[in-house]
């Protein structure tokens, strides 16, 4: 999963960025509105970090270009006024959720999954296939109800396909969604978790539809 | 009477020169008919003395004797009012009218011959004041030359008496011509302080949020007030959005160093300095709740008195936005408030009151918060009601004292309910908690206030 931190002071960036993370999750950073405009439009998110007061363009501007440019992904305000006429602005705006700094990160943790699960459809922490089970706030794999020990990039891998279950999910998609900017990009090191995946989990766990990507059912067959 | 009263003072003025321009009108007019009845006792008197002078001749015993007297009968009733002398000058002797009875007229010293009549003011029989016509003339030469004076003199008290009959009849009319004039002055004050009566009334308004601005369609007299207080307005609301806006960059210069400082306090506790790392946050903690307090306090200083708010539309809005976050998405909201509900308070501090209660509500509801509006008088109860716990009767002062928290375990700086507290009583409104649908209740009353 991939998200972009929109906010000009470095320090509250790194936090938040180091946050996310330490839950599993692929981070990029922007620091003003032009710069945030331009890659929420152009990369493929899975969800928005979006501070308001923001240098060049202001958050809420972004925002609503964002949603007039069609773009639908998930979006957390963060304000340091906290009044309810702002929040209730940027929800008009378009915005998911907000937050009021100072927050905990544990709290923009939690919010950032429940609105990843919220755009996908799903309403609980645990997402359940059929033949897995993913607890999101632990980030616990398990499978027949025995916990699965993954690494990083495997869990990444496990988490996207599972909160994309039923849908296939093309190569090139797994890859904007599992690297950032300025990691390296390799086809292959991703064939190679896939492999490590099945073994740790079973190989009918994910299903390769040749020439169009990878597959997680939704439930046993 | 007030006399600091404007329309008091004016009608006093005009009932005083009213009162004047009266009294002015009855001397005049008494003095007009006074003299046209002296103009016509003239001629009456005049023609009296030529019928006197013509009647006197030569007796058969050769004295001079009024051979035919006037034909007037008062002349001949004594004490009637009008007489007739002559007195034959060099002779102890005068002739009378019949009217003047033993009374002998002191006839004032004319010393002109001069056939010509004068006129003047002599003591007459029974205490009357006589207006007397007196004409001293030479008798012709069959009458020896002689000179006498002929005086024919009627009492002033009669021509008095007419003057006065005539005021008599007057006076009514002056009366109700002077009342008129005092309504017509009436009329006048009341059309011409109308505009300050409608500027009161349309400031009242403004006061109480049902009106914006005096605007335009003043006098032109009135009208460049209006203007200067409309100018006023502008300016204090003008003050008022930058005290809001300079709260805000203080808000955001404040609050994000302070995030800052709780990302620092996390990696202090990574490194394992857990005692350095509580010790800030319980002082991060303090900064938080002076920072909200103080922005909160700015918020309230800046208090328009032309405001007011649509509660169901700032409700909804609220509700909005709690039904994204993880509290509110899971209950089912209901409001009843008709739309268009006015009242008096700026609509972000219905917000942010709203904001707070609701969100508690969120916090610790079941399955469900209530949201209703009731009209009490000119006052509006909003009440919300969640199907939570509820608190106990003896923590109700102690969560709305200021910092008091209830409920320790969530995220907060619990100034929540003690900020919504002062921000209703700032709009001159209250709060009040009850048990109510099994949880908490909170209602809060403001004043309401005619839509626009």
């Amino acid at each position: 999963m991939r998200i972009l931190i929109v906010e000009d002071d470095p320090r509250i960036a790194a936090d938040i960025s180091a946050a996310l993370k330490a839950a599993s999750f692929v981070t990029d950073i922007a620091a003003d509105g032009e710069d945030a405009w331009f890659r929420g439009d152009t990369e493929p998110y899975d969800l928005i970090v979006l501070d308001l007061g923001l240098p060049k363009i202001d958050g809420l501007t972004v925002l609503k270009k964002w949603r007039a440019a069609g773009r639908h992904l998930p979006v957390l305000v963060l304000t340091a006024r906290g009044l309810w006429a702002e929040r209730v602005e940027g929800i008009d705006a378009g915005a998911d959720d907000y937050l009021v700094k100072p927050f905990q990160m544990e709290e923009l943790v939690a919010r950032v999954r429940a609105l990843i699960r919220r755009s996908v459809g799903i309403g609980s922490a645990v997402i359940e296939t059929g033949l897995i089970r993913v607890d999101t706030r632990q980030m616990h794999v398990s499978t027949n109800g025995v916990h699965v020990p993954l690494t990083p990039l495997e869990y990444r891998l496990v988490s996207f396909l599972v909160h994309n279950k039923g849908r296939v999910v093309p190569a090139s998609e797994l890859l904007e969604h599992l690297y950032g900017d300025e990691d390296a990009r390799e086809a292959n090191a991703l064939e190679a978790a896939i492999m490590r995946v099945r073994k740790k989990l079973g190989t009918e766990t994910i299903e390769t539809r040749r020439g169009y990507g990878y597959f997680v059912a939704d439930s046993a067959p | 009477m007030k006399t600091n009263s404007l329309r008091n003072r004016l009608l006093l003025a005009a009932a005083g020169v009213i009162a004047i321009a009266l009294a002015i009108a009855a001397f005049g007019l008494s003095t007009l008919f006074e003299r046209h009845v002296k103009t016509w006792i003239d001629g009456e008197l005049d023609a009296h003395m030529t019928q006197l002078i013509a009647g006197l001749d030569r007796a058969p015993s050769g004295d001079l004797a009024v051979i035919t007297a006037p034909s007037d009968p008062r002349f001949d009733t004594p004490m009637s009012g009008l007489y007739w002398q002559i007195t034959l000058d060099g002779k102890n002797r005068d002739l009378r009218s019949r009217s003047l009875w033993d009374f002998v007229i002191a006839m004032p010293a004319d010393p002109a011959l001069d056939e010509q009549s004068h006129h003047h003011s002599v003591a007459g029989p029974d205490d009357q004041r006589l207006y007397l016509m007196q004409r001293h003339l030479e008798l012709p030469p069959r009458l020896d030359r002689q000179r006498a004076k002929f005086a024919v003199a009627i009492d002033e008290a009669q021509i008095n008496s007419a003057v006065w009959r005539f005021a008599g009849a007057l006076a009514p009319l002056l009366g109700v011509l002077g009342a008129l004039l005092i309504a017509a002055a009436w009329v006048q004050v009341s059309v011409g302080l109308k505009p300050l009566s409608s500027i009161s009334s349309r400031i009242a308004g403004i006061r109480t949020g049902s009106e914006r601005r005096l605007g335009d369609d003043f006098p032109d007299e009135v009208q460049p007030l209006a203007r200067e207080i409309d100018t006023l307005l502008d300016a204090r609301d003008q003050q008022i959005a930058r005290a809001r806006t300079s709260a805000a960059d203080l808000a955001h210069g404040l609050k994000t160093p302070l995030q800052v400082v709780l990302g620092g306090i996390t990696h202090l506790k990574a490194k394992g300095e857990t005692a350095i790392a509580g010790d800030l946050e319980s002082a991060a903690l303090m900064m938080q709740r002076h920072v909200e307090r103080q922005l909160a306090r700015a918020r309230m200083q800046s208090i328009s008195f032309a405001s007011s708010a649509d509660a169901a539309a700032v409700a909804r809005q609220v509700i909005s936005v709690l039904q994204r976050t993880p509290n509110g998405a899971r209950l089912a909201w209901s409001i009843d408030i008709a739309p268009a509900t006015f009242v008096r308070i700026h609509a972000d501090d219905l917000a942010e009151a709203l904001g707070g209660l609701l969100e508690n509500a969120a916090r610790h509801a079941k399955s469900s918060v209530v949201v209703n509006a009731s009209r009490d008088g000119n006052r509006m109860k909003l009440s919300i009601a969640d199907d939570g716990p509820g608190i106990p009767a003896d923590k109700i002062a102690e969560a709305v004292r200021r910092g008091g928290r209830i409920d320790t375990s969530g995220p907060g700086t619990g100034l929540g309910l003690a900020i919504v507290s002062e921000i209703v009583e700032a709009w001159g409104g209250d709060l009040a908690f009850s048990h109510g649908n099994g949880g908490f209740a909170v209602t809060l009353t403001l004043d309401t206030v005619a839509p626009r």
